[in-house]
């Protein structure tokens, strides 16, 4: 199966932050998440994927071609859902339509006509008018009306109610089955992942610290719970992290054998959820740090 | 000029058509009626026109710079080069001159010919170089605009003032009650300028210069820039 995307080795400096040999592939036909805290890297990396900003060093490749040698052709067959509205607040949407259009060779009016429908949006009303849910599906049906094949949203559930986070989770979901389109998806809501994403990538502090499947996820990371009696200095260093409160201890590990071995049916071994992998390696990271 | 920097010039005139739809109408009363006024109680032609055909032309430019400004993000997601939009910018400046030029020219000549003016033809060639100046000017404006998100209005304003204050400086005219506004000083100083054909000469290499400069500034600059 061919990479959509492919980043390698990319490296971006600013004054105070930096991204570190960012590498990830997304092939086609999945779905990626891109998960991270706030301030971790995930809008700079799309960013750059853009070609909005300069990297420093590096490659990215959009559909197997270098993303700004084929600047043109690789974003007219991308989608591009941003966390903030980019439109132009003081037009109509049909306005805002008309004026982007133009500039996508395989723009479809009915495509748009039927977003437009299904998501109850009112063509003649100023975009300033609408609310941030809205805005949003807005934004999702201009992304989706030139039939791109590769879909780029960075945070789109952001500041968004659970029940048109849902009705989005499914839209993507519908797009996948029926259309076989490849989307990028980065957020720190980490359940809206947990729905959809076929691969996850996770970034902390401008640095990959892993790219895998979901379900290489799933089985290599495990949630140890257990009461505080059975851990020693020993113990904690062979988890990622571990708290621990009156009531016992929890731990996030990336050895479930051998802590099956060392407590056999004495602690409960769960499968973390995204968010229980980040919160744990992000309170790893920071407890290195302050060390 | 390829296809896609003219879709973006076309965008630009569709994003400002009701600020020009709403400058035009103005300024076209003005004209007539003050000019017609002017000439009827005092016999002498003004240069209110040429004032509002530059004001025009900054207002215009700097709208459209400060939408796309604002929306870099957007712009910078559909299949457009940055130099295609650098150029559409500059060529969006030279048309939206030449329209100011030309409804100026034909407005005039409408009023002379019907008796309500007594501009000559000097006065439409002073005309034509303030608004190649004054369009020059804006296209100074352009690589502040791209490269700092500035408030586009009010950096053409304070270049175009910055240039009247120099010109003032520079040549120092009999300053009356009437022109110490620096737009009319500017605009005296121009027409006494365009009095000798060497400096009219002079004019168009200036503002040849200056419009090449910032479009060769904004290449450099703005293509690398991180949006």
């Amino acid at each position: 199966m061919n990479n959509i995307l492919e980043v390698q080795n990319i490296n971006k400096s600013y004054k105070d932050f930096s991204l570190k040999n960012v590498s990830f592939e997304l092939k086609e036909g999945y779905i990626m998440g891109f998960i991270g805290p706030n301030g971790a890297g995930k809008t700079t990396v799309i960013k750059l994927i853009m070609n909005l900003i300069k990297k420093d060093s590096g490659s990215i490749k959009v559909f197997g071609k270098d993303h700004i040698k084929n600047e043109k052709e690789i974003k007219d067959r991308i989608g591009f859902v941003y966390d903030d509205n980019c439109y132009y607040e003081e037009f109509k949407l049909y306005e805002i339509k008309r004026i982007i259009a133009p500039f996508y060779s395989k723009w479809n009016d009915d495509l748009f006509n039927k977003y437009i429908r299904q998501f109850e949006l009112p063509l003649d009303k100023k975009l300033k008018k609408l609310s941030k849910g809205m805005k949003m599906k807005f934004s999702i049906a201009m992304a989706l009306s030139h039939d791109p094949d590769l879909i780029i949203m960075d945070e789109p559930t952001a500041g968004l109610d659970p029940v048109f986070r849902a009705e989005l989770l499914e839209l993507l979901l519908e797009l996948m089955q029926n259309e076989n389109k490849s989307i990028f998806f980065s957020s720190h809501i980490t359940s809206d992942l947990d729905k959809i994403a076929d691969y996850i990538t996770f970034i902390y502090d401008g640095e990959i610290l892993f790219s895998r499947t979901k379900d290489e996820i799933s089985e290599s990371y495990g949630i140890v719970k257990g009461a505080n009696e059975l851990l020693n200095e020993e113990i904690k260093k062979s988890f990622i992290h571990c708290t621990q409160s009156p009531y016992g201890f929890e731990a996030l590990t990336m050895d479930i054998p051998k802590i099956r071995q060392e407590f056999g049916d004495s602690v409960i071994i769960e499968r973390p959820s995204l968010q229980d992998i980040m919160v744990h390696m992000h309170m790893a990271r920071r407890q290195a740090g302050n060390e | 000029m390829n296809k896609t920097t003219w879709k973006i010039i076309l965008k630009d005139f569709y994003i400002t058509r009701k600020i020009w739809c709403l400058l035009i109408i103005p300024y076209l009363i003005h004209f007539i009626l003050l000019e017609a006024l002017i000439t009827s109680s005092t016999g002498k032609s003004i240069f209110y026109p040429y004032l509002c055909s530059g004001l025009y032309i900054l207002i215009l430019i700097a709208c459209a710079q400060y939408l796309d400004a604002k929306h870099d993000f957007l712009i910078h997601s559909l299949s457009i080069k940055r130099t295609e939009q650098i150029r559409a910018k500059y060529a969006f400046v030279i048309i939206m001159g030449l329209i100011s030029f030309l409804l100026t020219g034909i407005t005039g000549a409408i009023l002379k010919k019907t008796g309500l003016s007594i501009m000559n033809f000097a006065s439409l060639t002073d005309l034509m170089l303030i608004i190649a100046m004054l369009t020059a000017t804006t296209a100074l404006t352009i690589p502040i605009s791209f490269l700092i998100k500035a408030l586009w209005g009010l950096v053409a304003n304070i270049s175009i003032l910055l240039t009247s204050i120099f010109v003032i400086l520079v040549l120092p005219i009999d300053i009356t009650v009437d022109s110490i506004n620096p737009w009319l000083l500017l605009i005296l100083q121009i027409k006494k300028l365009c009095n000798n054909p060497h400096n009219i000469y002079y004019f168009f290499i200036i503002s040849f210069a200056l419009f090449l400069i910032s479009y060769l500034l904004t290449n450099k600059l703005y293509t690398n820039k991180d949006l």
